[in-house]
């Protein structure tokens, strides 16, 4: 008999004459109240994240190039593939793909945002890799106004049936109490995490 | 798994030495209220908490009522996705799978995510004998690392140290580093920059789980600090260790517990990085592991659930009991000489190493009940910890004098007019004892009592007295 089958024998004999336990009513949590981009925006903002509005998708490259030079950044910036066909300007140097740690800023982009908690959905792909959203210093997620849905629930509905390797829900930058419980920003991942919506 | 130094057997002397440790007790008492505060703030924020626990206690009992069939099809799923599922009887057998695999992927350096499972099983320790570089990830386990300590708490593990020692840890084993720093900043800028390298240059990594998804064939990872992404995305084998008890039916469910869980460990509505895992690296992916391995660790949990403590694998470890338990923020997670402290280890480590080991545990409690109220899926604690009294009395293994002491007891609780003229008595020598100092310091006969802590005069007279006064009035 393998350990398989003496685990899964006993649980079945610890359950034997036992009556099944019905799942109980899932408990929405109350939409937030009002406009729910509004919802998100200031709840990822309690959770330490900036944010900023553009018009058009387009508009990307240059939030970007301005976010950069506001922090005084200098080094490597990196942009999921899913972002190669906007208009990146030359004095980014941009390079495309995934990062080993060289890139300081990461631009990526989420399936969704959800207003309950101002969590970002980023999940793995080709277009969206995963290292993206914790070797750089500095995260920047574009995000669609029309992709902020209310609940955690709703974040993971918009991914369809089978799921991607990883679906990273990320609110705010990395953070630790380890020392002495007292919060401190930065901890392995982001030190910096920086929301462009889109209309 | 063994602590150096450490035991269960020996709670009373490692809570006494806890107690007399002024460092150790200064900075419990600075993240206990850290702990309860945060805990308090993000509970009153959610109107519907209380249903969502209710909630949450009944989808893992319903969970567990089912739970051979979510694991079969949690493994399905996992081997649909690629993956790969071991199935570990015991502490040895989860070790010896891992050693193996880790072997047969030629690796050197592992990179580890923080697991209360991993330690469980004491899985550094059967890694590093085979001969493999461990490094620990997540800040809190990575110091204790360095000191050469298990975790004093379930999800701080470091809770006990001082940002000195902390300074001086990282003086000691970081070749580089030739000061010792002093600011929290820099300490954690100090071991990012150390540990950046270890994730980018392991060949496996090593995480828990704090969910199994069975219809998905998924695992979820509740982290801050995304060490425990980097351990799963870097290494180009991620090999993850978890409890049978974990899975529950879907991500609705897992939205439920996720909900409580952060409110009830840090005060967060969520953690920075909570990560939904399901198998390897897909075709085209440009990054994530190669290979992707389960472990599922049962270690006693198939027993306990045919038994009178199923209750206890509802349990989501999220420190919450810990943090409000007046035992153990007094005397620190170290003191119960075990991997998991404070009342939900009271229960756990007497289940897993037997009452003649760890029968001091269940006792080490005051029955005052602020664990149950704050648990976040409403596990009976106290009446856990009453049972396994019942147990260690049932099998006469909680001491001659205990026994002989309780006897007597049992003997004057059946002649109540001995009872009172006795327990009148004994208020009034309390009375004598204390008088000029409202409190009794020293307690003859009672020394355990009084060692460390004054003793409270008894208010006027017994119940009776007053009874029987009132009457006549």
């Amino acid at each position: 008999m393998t350990a398989r089958e003496r685990i899964l024998g006993r649980i079945g004999r610890a359950l034997e004459g036992h009556t099944p336990v019905p799942r109980p009513e899932h408990v929405r949590r109350a939409a937030p109240a009002g406009d729910l981009v509004e919802a998100f925006c200031a709840a990822l903002e309690a959770a330490g994240a900036g944010w900023e509005a553009v018009a058009r998708r387009a508009d990307l490259p240059a939030a970007v190039a301005a976010y950069r030079e506001r922090a005084g950044l200098a080094g490597g910036v990196t942009v999921a593939p899913v972002l190669r066909e906007l208009d990146w300007p030359a004095q980014l140097a941009v390079e495309f793909g995934t990062t080993d740690g060289g890139a300081e800023l990461a631009v990526s982009e989420a399936a969704a945002g959800i207003a309950e908690t101002g969590t970002l959905v980023l999940p793995s792909a080709p277009g969206t890799p995963t290292l993206l959203n914790f070797l750089p210093d500095h995260q920047l997620v574009a995000l669609a106004r029309a992709r902020v849905v209310d609940t955690l629930e709703a974040g993971w509905a918009v991914l369809g049936p089978a799921p991607p390797r990883v679906v990273n829900f990320v609110t705010g930058p990395s953070r630790t109490a380890d020392v002495e419980q007292t919060i401190q920003i930065g901890a392995h991942g982001p030190r910096s995490l920086y929301i462009v919506l889109i209309d | 798994m063994s602590l150096p130094g450490l035991t269960p057997r020996k709670f009373k002397i490692q809570a006494q030495a806890a107690l007399a440790d002024p460092v150790l007790r200064g900075a419990l008492g600075r993240a206990r209220s850290g702990f309860v505060d945060k805990r308090a703030r993000a509970v009153a924020a959610v109107p519907e908490f209380e249903a969502l626990r209710d909630e949450a206690r009944d989808l893992k009992r319903h969970a567990l009522a089912r739970l051979d069939s979510l694991l079969e099809r949690y493994e399905a799923e996992v081997t649909a996705a690629g993956g790969h599922v071991h199935w570990a009887e015991t502490a040895e057998d989860a070790c010896r799978l891992i050693v193996d695999l880790c072997a047969r992927a030629g690796a050197r350096k592992i990179a580890k995510g923080k697991s209360m499972a991993g330690e469980e099983v004491a899985l550094n320790a059967a890694l590093e004998g085979a001969g493999f570089e461990v490094i620990e990830t997540d800040l809190g386990e990575y110091i204790i690392q360095l000191a050469d300590e298990p975790p004093s708490h379930i999800i701080a593990p470091a809770v006990h140290k001082t940002r000195e020692q902390i300074a001086h840890l990282f003086r000691q084993h970081h070749a580089d580093l030739d000061e010792d720093l002093t600011e929290i900043p820099d300490l954690v800028n100090e071991a990012r920059r150390v540990l950046r390298q270890q994730f980018l240059s392991a060949d496996v990594g090593i995480t828990g789980a704090n969910l199994l998804i069975a219809d998905t064939g998924s695992h979820v990872l509740v982290t801050n600090e995304g060490n425990g992404d980097l351990s799963s995305t870097c290494p180009r084998v991620h090999i993850v260790i978890a409890g049978i008890e974990k899975v529950v039916p879907d991500f609705a469910a897992a939205a439920t517990v996720l909900r409580v869980l952060a409110r009830s460990a840090t005060g967060q509505a969520i953690t920075s990085y909570t990560s939904v895992f399901s198998g390897p690296r897909r075709a085209d992916d440009l990054d994530g592991p190669e290979a992707f391995h389960v472990v599922l660790l049962d270690n006693g949990r198939s027993d306990m659930l045919g038994s009178e403590f199923r209750e206890m694998l509802r349990c989501i470890r999220c420190g919450a009991c810990l943090n409000h338990c007046p035992v153990y923020t007094a005397v620190g997670g170290h003191a119960y000489g075990a991997v998991y402290p404070g009342p939900m280890g009271s229960v756990l480590t007497p289940l897993q190493w037997g009452l003649r080991e760890a029968g001091d545990l269940p006792n080490a409690c005051t029955l005052n009940g602020r664990c149950a109220t704050v648990c976040p899926v409403r596990i009976p604690l106290p009446d856990l910890l009453r049972r396994l009294r019942s147990r260690a009395h049932r099998d006469a293994l909680d001491g001659a004098r205990n026994r002989r002491l309780l006897a007597a007891w049992v003997w004057l609780a059946r002649r109540p007019g001995w009872y009172r003229r006795l327990s009148g008595l004994g208020v009034r020598v309390l009375r004598w004892l204390g008088r000029g100092k409202g409190r009794v310091s020293r307690l003859p006969l009672a020394a355990g009592w009084t060692g460390g802590r004054d003793l409270p005069l008894p208010e006027g007279r017994t119940f009776f007295e007053q009874y029987r006064k009132g009457r006549r009035a």
